[in-house]
């Protein structure tokens, strides 16, 4: 399908807006604060508004480029002016980097983003809608679990502090409804947060494993209370997260291994456990897209060949092609012969 | 095409071809007025199904593990439409009936929640057909202020500072473009939301349509908006293309809550 959301931009627009995302790239080595033109912004809302339209769509592959050029133009953006709008700025630019394929760079620009919790006398709406924003940005990054555990915790204790604040906070505002309505939508974040957290570290959420329908169920009523009040940002948002809970759940090594033999999910249970200091949660794309999409754990290949740049995860794709020949001819008790050309590749 | 309006209308002001930037109209007949009010305004602020609607949502609810009742209580509360909800409505009815304006339709909208005043704008919509559509985005004030012009229109809620803010912020323009992508992705505005799209990238997100209207029970009195309007018009025909409408209506603005739900 023909991009006409870039395609109406200017040439130059777009240009100028790529000579920036360069020039940020290049901050670590020049420290030079990249000119913003003054339709950078502009420039990438309108990419932005092309991730939008893909959204319900079923092209995969034009949600990755869209998502591609957003990630790009806001990562490199200028900081929001709008303090209170930082985290779901963020928020925004994280889930774009997930569509688009691109975890490690996500997780490397959370670690180098500093989001502020919202101030201890904020009221229960403004609270909600910090901690909710927060724990998906924890869920983004993953650091361990850590992050999965807070995202839990978090979730937990506003059913704890709900019962105490959301009366007085409700009842003394002059929007009632409307916040009611936002509550309702953030509440359902919060459960489908906790519900991809759960899913993420044991592959299965209360012995089921319909993770997918158990998201969108929380998603479609969150859409929904949007509708309800016109909450016209939170709904761009929950469509956003949506999609992006939808490519985590793709990228877990739960739903790349399932369903292959025990030696695998042995492996993987061990690779996601606690006692496991680095623990993985998820594929990397070349990853996901080798072992799943390209079929490589079907027994039916004879030969293979991989052909990955460095650090892309080759090593990671052929041990689950070890275990997957050890356990084909697991009666004739074959046996693999790891070759590497240098010793270091093989510590 | 969209209906005409079905009552008799008469232009106030200004006299010449300003016209096309700010008017005054009287609407004459307060008995055709009344119909209006009834029909087309009561369907867009009242809903037969609410409450089958929130205790799905209700239900819903309960699956996220968080108390549910004191939402309940609050969205359960039984609220009449106020005076300026129906006067948003009227003014949709109107831009519907004179300009052909379309509203993308919100089969979800809880009609008892007042839309939210920020981000983004009273009205949504598309103005034109074909290639020549544009986004339409307005605001609404009601008011029965006996001076001239109205304490709504001033200040920094008022609504010329609205409608400059409508027409220059690109963060809510933003946000009320992706709400629209989603409203019309696979339905008959898609078409619409592509073409009004593609004008405002191209134009740098200057091709837009803006309108205040000022709905009035107050006598027609040209000061309401000459102000502003005869600014309008000396910037001649420019983008965005901003339009100031003052309706005056032969019924108490009062009274307007008791004429939509009278039965």
């Amino acid at each position: 399908m023909t991009d006409w959301v870039v395609s109406s931009l200017s040439e130059d627009q777009r240009q100028s807006t790529s000579r920036v995302i360069n020039q940020r790239l290049l901050f670590d080595l020049t420290q030079a604060e990249p000119i913003y033109p003054d339709t950078y912004e502009f420039t990438a809302q309108a990419y932005e508004l092309g991730v939008a339209l893909y959204l319900d769509g079923e092209d995969p592959s034009a949600l990755r480029t869209a998502s591609e050029r957003a990630f790009e133009a806001l990562r490199a953006g200028p900081m929001a002016e709008d303090v209170a709008s930082w985290p779901v700025h963020i928020l925004n630019t994280a889930c774009y980097g997930i569509l688009a394929d691109r975890t490690p760079d996500v997780a490397r620009f959370l670690r180098g983003v500093k989001v502020d919790d919202v101030s201890s006398d904020a009221n229960w709406g403004e609270r909600v809608r910090s901690r909710v924003v927060g724990l998906w940005l924890l869920l983004l990054r993953k650091d361990g679990w850590s992050d999965l555990d807070a995202v839990q915790r978090a979730v937990l204790d506003l059913r704890t502090e709900q019962e105490a604040a959301e009366r007085e906070f409700l009842f003394a505002s002059s929007a009632p409804r409307e916040q009611a309505w936002n509550l309702v939508a953030a509440y359902h974040l919060a459960k489908a947060a906790e519900v991809l957290a759960v899913f993420c570290s044991q592959g299965a959420v209360g012995g089921a494993y319909d993770i997918r329908e158990q998201l969108q169920a929380q998603f479609d009523r969150s859409l929904i209370a949007c509708d309800r009040a016109e909450l016209v940002e939170l709904h761009s948002l929950v469509r956003l997260l949506a999609a992006t809970a939808e490519k985590i759940v793709s990228n877990s090594i739960w739903t790349v291994t399932r369903a292959v033999n025990s030696r695998v999910t042995k492996f993987v249970e061990k690779l996601a456990g606690r006692e496991n200091p680095r623990p993985i949660f998820e594929m990397l794309p070349p990853q996901r897209i080798t072992l799943r999409e390209q079929g490589l754990l079907g027994s039916g290949h004879r030969a293979v060949l991989v052909s990955l740049p460095t650090s892309s995860g080759k090593t990671f794709i052929a041990q689950f092609r070890i275990l997957q020949a050890l356990n084909q001819f697991d009666v004739e008790r074959g046996w693999v012969a790891y070759v590497a050309p240098t010793r270091a590749l093989v510590n | 095409m969209s209906m005409p309006i079905d009552f008799e209308v008469r232009r106030e002001y200004p006299t010449d071809e300003a016209i096309v930037h700010w008017r005054g109209s009287t609407i004459v007949d307060p008995n055709a007025f009344d119909l209006f009010l009834r029909g087309p305004v009561k369907a867009r602020v009242t809903d037969e199904e609410a409450s089958t609607r929130l205790e799905q949502d209700l239900l819903a609810l309960a699956t996220t593990e968080m108390e549910a009742q004191t939402i309940r209580e609050v969205l359960a509360a039984e609220v009449d439409p106020i005076d300026w909800e129906i006067g948003e409505a009227l003014a949709e009815c109107l831009l519907e009936s004179e300009f052909g304006v379309s509203w993308p339709w919100n089969e979800n909208r809880d009609k008892k929640t007042p839309r939210a005043s920020l981000p983004g704008a009273d009205l949504v919509g598309f103005l034109g057909e074909g290639d020549e559509t544009v986004f339409l985005f307005g605001e609404v004030k009601t008011s029965s202020d006996a001076k001239c012009p109205p304490g709504v229109l001033a200040g920094r809620g008022g609504l010329i500072h609205q409608i400059d803010a409508l027409a220059t912020d690109r963060a809510v323009q933003s946000s009320l473009l992706k709400w629209l992508a989603a409203r019309c992705n696979g339905t008959e505005n898609e078409g619409k939301f592509k073409s009004a799209c593609k004008r405002y990238i191209q134009s740098g997100g200057k091709d837009i349509a803006l309108v205040g209207v000022l709905l009035r029970d107050t006598q027609p009195h040209q000061d309401d908006l000459r102000t502003r309007g005869e600014k309008f018009a000396a910037a001649g025909v420019v983008t965005p293309r901003i339009r100031l409408d003052a309706w005056y209506a032969p019924r108490a603005i009062a009274d307007w809550v008791d004429l939509v739900t009278a039965a």
